[in-house]
C-alpha cells in the first residue's frame, strides 16, 4: 500500500505541474486575444497618424505586414491555449474534486459511502472513457503529425499542436484516475484519509 | 428482451443517464460512460454502425476548437477580478447614500448596483458575493428585514446571469446555434422588465410592510451634494467604461464576444490597479478558479456531446421529438412545459449540465414547432435564473451562506429567496406573453425570396464547351 501511495504521490505531483502550465495559460490566452482584437482595430488609425503625421516617423507600415502575416497565429494559438488548458487542467480538476455532481446521493452520503462512488466510478466511468477517448484520439493526432497537416488558416500554425492535447489530456485524466483509485482503496482499507472533500464549484 | 432493449433503445438510454447521474460521479464522466455504454450496446445490437462511434473525435474536435466556449474563460476571470476591485463597493456606497432616504431606498441601490454590475460581468458569485459582503452589514445595521436583506440581495446578483454580456446567453447561443449578439439583444427587453419587477416587488413592500425596509436616518447619510456626485461618478464612470469595452464593442460589431470578453480581462486589470487592489495573489488566484471552473464545464461538454452522439444513433432525436410536438396547446403548451420541466430540473442540475444536455435535445423541437430561437434562449435564460435562487441548492444562496454573519440563520436565506423566485418566474410568464419583449430588439429576419431561382450554366441544356459569346458593339442591357 505504501509503494502505491508513493506512486499516487508522484502522479499528483505531475497533475499539479500541468496544472501550473493551464492556470498560465487562462492569463496568456486572455493577453493574446485582447491583443488581437485591439491591434486589429487600431492599427489603421495608428498608420494614418504615422503617414499624416509622422508620429513615429513613417515607419510603421512594418508592423502592419507583421500583423497581417502573423494574425492567423494569433488566432490559432488562443485555440492552442484553450485546448491545453482545458486538457492539462481537467486532471488537477479531478484531484482537487472540483468536477460538479449531481449530488443528490453524493451530498449525504457518509465518508466511506462517498469513497465507494469515487472508486467505482473511477473504475467503471472514468478509466474506460479515458481508453477508449485514447484510443480514438491517438490516431487522429499521429495522422496530423506525420503528414505535416497545417491549419486551415493559410499561414497558421502546424495541426498537431492543437491535436496532442486530446490523447495527452486524457493520458493525464486516466493516470489522476488510478492515482485517485489508490487513494480510495487506501482509505477503505488503511487509516490513510483523502485530503479534498467535495464542495460545488462556484461559477 | 433483445427485441425489447433494441426497440427501446432511445428511452433505454435516457433511463440510463438519470441513472448515472444520480450515482453522484462527476456528471462529466458519467455523461460519457452512458454514451459510451450504450454505443457498444447499439453496434452489438446492429442499431448503429461501428464506425459511427469514431465521430466522437470530431465532436471533441469541435468542442475544443470552438472560438466562443473561449468566453467562457475570460468572462469568469474578469469576474474574479472584479469582484475584488472595489467598484461594487464604490457602486454601492454611492448609490446608497443617494436612495438611503426613502424606504427601501437600499434595497433599490442592491437591485441598481445589480444591474450594472451585470452589465460589466457575466458570472452571478461576482455580483453576489461582492455586493452581500457590502451591503448585507449596511442593512443589517439599519434594521431592515433580515429575509428581504438576503433575499434581494441574491436575486440581484443572479440578474447578471440575463443582463448581457452574460455567460449563460453565450452558451445557450453556442448550443442553439445563434449569434450572440442577437441573443443580446433579445435578452435587454427583458432584463429591464426584471429589474423593474425587483423595484416595484420593494415599493410594494414598502407599503405593506414598512418596517422591514426603513429608510436610513439622516446621520447616517454622511455625504451631501457635490461630494455624493462625486462617489457617485467614481462608481459610474469605471463601470461605463467597462460596459462600453465589452458590450458596446460586440453590439457596434468590433469584436467577437471572446474577444470582448478578453479586452474586459484587461478592464478589470485596469480598475483594480486603480483601486490599489491589483495583487499577485489576486490574480493567481483568479487564474486558478478560471482555469478549474473552464476545465470543469468543457468536460461536461465533452461528456454530453458523446452521450448526444450515440443517443441520436440510436434514434433518440425522433423520439424527444414525437413526445413533444404531441402536447396539447401548440406552442403555448410547449412552452409552458418545457418551463415548468427546466424549472423542476433546475433544482437538481446545474445551469451548465442543462444547456449542453437539455437544451440540444429541445431545441430542434423549438424550431419545428416554428419558435423563434432566440425568444426561446431568453426564455430559457430567465428560467434558468431560478437555478441560482432555488433553496437549498441554489449557488446564489450558497454563496451568501458563506459570507453573511453567522447571525443570519440559513432558513432566513432560504426563506427570503422565494419571493424573489416567484418574480422571476413571473417573469417568464410575461415573456411567454410578450414575446415583443424580446423581438422588438432584434433586427428583421431575412426573408426568402420563394420565386428566386438560380440558373446554374448548362442546366438549361446550353452549349458548355465554349465561351459564352459577348457583344462588344452593344451596351450590356440594364434592368430590362
Amino acid at each position: 500500500m505504501a509503494a502505491l501511495l508513493a506512486l499516487s504521490r508522484v502522479i499528483d505531483e505531475v497533475g499539479r505541474r500541468t496544472g501550473i502550465i493551464a492556470t498560465w495559460l487562462v492569463l496568456f490566452a486572455a493577453l493574446v486575444s485582447a491583443f488581437n482584437a485591439l491591434f486589429r482595430y487600431s492599427i489603421g488609425s495608428i498608420l494614418y497618424l504615422d503617414a499624416k503625421l509622422r508620429v513615429f516617423g513613417g515607419g510603421l507600415g512594418f508592423l502592419f505586414n507583421l500583423y497581417r502575416d502573423n494574425s492567423n497565429s494569433l488566432r490559432d494559438i488562443q485555440l492552442i491555449m484553450f485546448a491545453g488548458l482545458v486538457m492539462l487542467g481537467a486532471s488537477w480538476t479531478l484531484r482537487v474534486n472540483e468536477h460538479v455532481r449531481v449530488d443528490i446521493v453524493y451530498g449525504s452520503a457518509s465518508r466511506r459511502r462517498r469513497c465507494w462512488i469515487d472508486l467505482t466510478g473511477a473504475i467503471f466511468f472514468l478509466v474506460p472513457m479515458c481508453l477508449v477517448l485514447i484510443y480514438f484520439s491517438w490516431p487522429w493526432f499521429l495522422e496530423s503529425w506525420t503528414s505535416h497537416e497545417m491549419s486551415s488558416n493559410a499561414g497558421g500554425m502546424p495541426r498537431w499542436l492543437f491535436k496532442i492535447f486530446l490523447p495527452l489530456g486524457f493520458a493525464l485524466l486516466l493516470l489522476q484516475g488510478l492515482s485517485e483509485i489508490i487513494k480510495c482503496v487506501a482509505e477503505l482499507a488503511t487509516e490513510y484519509r483523502r485530503e479534498f472533500t467535495y464542495e460545488k464549484p462556484a461559477q | 428482451m433483445i427485441a425489447f432493449v433494441s426497440h427501446n433503445m432511445a428511452p433505454l438510454m435516457f433511463a440510463g443517464l438519470i441513472l448515472f447521474m444520480l450515482y453522484g460521479y462527476p456528471a462529466a464522466f458519467s455523461l460519457a460512460a452512458v454514451g459510451l455504454l450504450f454505443g457498444f450496446l447499439g453496434v452489438e445490437l446492429g442499431l448503429i454502425q461501428p464506425d459511427f462511434l469514431g465521430n466522437i473525435i470530431f465532436q471533441l474536435e469541435s468542442v475544443l476548437g470552438n472560438d466562443l466556449l473561449l468566453a467562457i474563460p475570460f468572462f469568469t476571470l474578469m469576474g474574479a477580478i472584479l469582484e475584488r476591485s472595489g467598484l461594487a463597493e464604490d457602486l454601492l456606497e454611492g448609490f446608497g447614500q443617494l436612495f438611503g432616504g426613502v424606504r427601501g431606498g437600499l434595497s433599490y441601490a442592491v437591485i441598481l448596483v445589480g444591474a450594472v454590475l451585470g452589465a460589466i460581468t457575466g458570472t452571478v458569485a461576482a455580483s453576489v458575493i461582492a455586493m452581500g459582503l457590502i451591503a448585507l452589514p449596511i442593512m443589517m445595521k439599519y434594521g431592515y428585514n433580515i429575509r428581504h436583506a438576503t433575499g434581494v440581495i441574491a436575486a440581484s446578483g443572479t440578474i447578471t446571469q440575463l443582463i448581457p454580456p452574460s455567460l449563460v446567453l453565450v452558451i445557450l447561443a453556442d448550443q442553439l446555434g445563434k449569434s450572440v449578439g442577437d441573443m443580446y439583444r433579445g435578452a435587454m427587453g427583458a432584463s429591464a422588465v426584471q429589474v423593474l419587477l425587483f423595484m416595484a416587488f420593494v415599493l410594494l413592500l414598502s407599503i405593506i410592510r414598512p418596517n422591514f425596509i426603513p429608510a436610513l436616518p439622516p446621520e447616517a447619510r454622511t455625504l451631501r451634494g457635490w461630494e455624493l456626485a462625486k462617489r457617485c461618478i467614481r462608481g459610474m464612470v469605471p463601470s461605463l467604461a467597462l460596459i462600453f469595452i465589452v458590450l458596446g464593442t460586440i453590439f457596434m460589431g468590433l469584436a467577437t464576444a471572446t474577444e470582448a470578453g478578453a479586452m474586459g480581462v484587461i478592464g478589470a486589470f485596469v480598475l483594480a490597479w486603480l483601486n490599489g487592489r491589483l495583487t499577485w495573489p489576486l490574480v493567481w488566484q483568479g487564474m486558478q478558479t478560471t482555469m478549474r471552473i473552464t476545465a470543469m464545464v468543457v468536460f461536461i461538454l465533452i461528456g454530453a456531446r458523446v452521450f448526444s452522439l450515440v443517443f441520436q444513433g440510436v434514434g433518440g432525436k425522433e423520439w424527444i421529438e414525437a413526445l413533444l410536438t404531441g402536447l396539447p396547446g401548440g406552442v403555448v403548451g410547449f412552452l409552458v412545459f418545457v418551463n415548468i420541466f427546466v424549472f423542476i430540473i433546475a433544482f437538481f442540475l446545474d445551469f451548465f449540465e442543462i444547456a449542453f444536455i437539455i437544451v440540444p435535445l429541445l431545441a430542434p423541437v423549438a424550431e419545428a414547432l416554428g419558435i423563434n430561437l432566440i425568444w426561446f434562449g431568453v426564455l430559457l435564460g430567465a428560467n434558468m435564473q431560478t437555478s441560482f435562487m432555488h433553496p437549498p441548492f441554489g449557488f446564489a444562496l450558497f454563496y451568501l451562506r458563506g459570507i453573511a454573519p453567522p447571525s443570519v440563520r440559513s432558513s432566513d436565506i432560504y426563506w427570503g429567496a422565494i419571493p424573489w423566485v416567484v418574480l422571476q418566474v413571473m417573469l417568464v410568464a410575461i415573456l411567454i406573453a410578450f414575446p415583443q419583449l424580446v423581438t422588438a430588439f432584434l433586427e428583421g429576419e431575412i426573408t426568402v425570396d420563394p420565386n428566386f431561382e438560380l440558373t446554374v450554366p448548362g442546366s438549361d441544356g446550353n452549349d458548355l464547351s465554349s465561351p459564352p459569346v459577348i457583344d462588344l458593339n452593344q451596351p450590356p442591357p440594364i434592368g430590362d
